[in-house]
């Protein structure tokens, strides 16, 4: 086991399933069969980091066909990946940009927010202007996640690094486009004019005009989660109608990203922040 | 947003309303469906066999002046080994309430070829895990769609007149190894031994997916 953590240290890529394994013993079929389903890596858009400027980076996931991996809301089930980061002082790591999950219905009517395939969430990286070019930067990262497929949930964690150099220049890195991609699933804040919203008791009506259809994926509150989202989350038309119990009425402001599809188009995906039914 | 945008939508919203109402008076026409559980009503009623090849039922216990907490459970789930292995959560509030005449049983609705299904992995991890409860198993998870089981761990608490009065998380650290600050369920337990309400009757469990049969 530490074998294989001072492997993945040292080549910044985790054998998640060998680590989950000596950690949890997890058991039941499939796991034998499925060695390493998430592989992760941290990557770079550039090729160094110029002091006094901000670059992107990005935790990256491969995953294998039918897993998957959970957003920073599950849904009904699972666990968000949970990452921490360290960098040496004067390159501080901000806010992630996490792209929308896609929706994940389980029998027993279960839906879970997941990510397929691969994922890359995304980090800001300021660099102050006093790092020294010339000597290199570590990043590193502690990485936890469940991992399931339909059958089975397995526990995974990692540690994983990226060394970059510390220049006066730098061009993108062949990452650079996987990140950007990433980005295009990142939701950015509504503007006023992009939508409407009214409460009417403890269903919220919200309305982007022009869209075929919207698809709804709530904040990570653990308190307040709205009902019935199978059939309430996913909708044709402009119109999505979001009913709460009786916790909403506590709720302060509701947050959500919402999936606006037009035809001919690509998603776009717009983070919104709406005050409770009760508030103010 | 605008106060103007709010009024002129808000017709808009009534008309959306006005449909959804009568989208539900045509679920509530169709007959059929099974009762499912909700916190302040009945919990459905259910006889499910254990490990040991005993039957349990929910009614008897409840006429027997029992509290009945339910634990879904599946012995592959890393937040059900959080809950047994790594800590004793279940087994240590099991057993400091069942002198208060609170009856523990965990329920398995794992499908054939899912984790956790399997009488001889049950019985195996009841002794390794030294449960004391019986675990009842529901291969075709009629029980758990009954209660809307989400998640491995996810729990009920039954009342003695049979009425639903908790359902939700064991604890409020959603990770998949440490503990919370606060137990929901020993907090519930303590209320309802006492003959309080139950001050947060429902919270979002966490956990695995069950692993239903399609």
């Amino acid at each position: 086991m530490y074998l294989s953590i001072i492997a993945a240290l040292l080549s910044g890529i985790a054998p998640a399933g060998a680590l989950a394994q000596s950690l949890f013993e997890p058991r039941g079929p499939g796991v034998g069969r499925d060695a390493d389903p998430v592989r992760a890596r941290l990557v770079a858009a550039d090729t160094a980091l110029t002091p006094g400027e901000k670059t992107l980076i990005g935790l990256h996931f491969e995953i294998e066909p039918d897993w998957y991996l959970y957003w920073k809301n599950p849904g009904d089930a699972g666990m968000p990946i949970g990452f921490a980061f360290e960098a040496p002082d004067g390159v501080r790591i901000g806010d992630v940009r996490w792209p929308a999950p896609q929706r994940h219905a389980l029998p027993g009517g279960i839906l879970d927010y997941v990510h397929r395939d691969a994922v890359t969430l995304v980090f800001p990286v300021h660099v102050g202007a006093d790092v020294p070019v010339g000597e290199p930067v570590t990043i590193s990262a502690r990485l936890t996640w469940l991992m399931c497929k339909d059958e089975i949930c397995v526990p995974g964690n990692a540690n994983v690094r990226i060394e970059i150099p510390v220049a006066a220049e730098s061009t993108e890195t062949p990452d650079a486009a996987r990140i950007a991609r990433s980005l295009l699933r990142v939701p950015t804040p509504a503007s006023e004019s992009e939508f409407d919203w009214a409460w009417r008791e403890r269903t919220l009506t919200l309305r982007v005009p022009g869209a075929d259809a919207l698809v709804f994926y709530p904040g990570p509150s653990e308190r307040v989660q709205p009902r019935d989202m199978l059939r309430a989350g996913a909708v044709d038309g402009d119109a999505l109608r979001i009913s709460y119990d009786t916790s909403v009425d506590e709720a302060e402001e509701i947050s959500a990203v919402v999936e606006v599809r037009r035809e001919g188009a690509p998603p776009r995906f717009i983070e919104i922040v709406i005050p409770g039914p009760d508030a103010g | 947003m605008t106060k103007l945008k709010t009024t002129l939508f808000g017709s808009l919203a009534l008309a959306a309303v006005a449909a959804l109402a009568s989208g539900s008076a045509t679920l509530a026409d169709h007959h059929g469906a099974p009762a499912t559980a909700k916190v302040g009503e009945a919990a459905p009623d259910f006889t499910l066999t254990c490990t040991d090849g005993k039957a349990h039922t929910l009614s008897d216990y409840t006429k027997d002046g029992k509290i009945v907490v339910l634990e879904w459970f599946n012995v592959g789930c890393p937040f059900v080994v959080k809950h047994h292995e790594r800590h004793r959560t279940m087994s240590t509030l099991a057993k400091d309430f069942k002198d208060k005449d609170v009856v523990w049983l965990a329920v398995v609705s794992s499908a054939p070829g899912t984790q956790g299904h399997g009488l001889e992995l049950n019985r195996e991890y009841k002794k390794k895990w030294e449960i004391a409860y019986p675990i009842l198993i529901d291969e075709p998870g009629k029980v758990g769609r009954a209660y809307e089981a989400r998640t491995t761990p996810h729990m009920y608490i039954i009342d003695k007149t049979g009425t639903l009065v908790y359902a939700g998380a064991i604890d409020n650290n959603r990770s998949a190894t440490e503990l919370g600050d606060v137990n929901y369920v020993r907090q519930a337990l303590k209320q309802v031994v006492a003959g309080e309400t139950v001050t947060e009757s429902m919270t979002r469990p966490y956990g695995c997916s069950v692993k239903y049969a399609d």
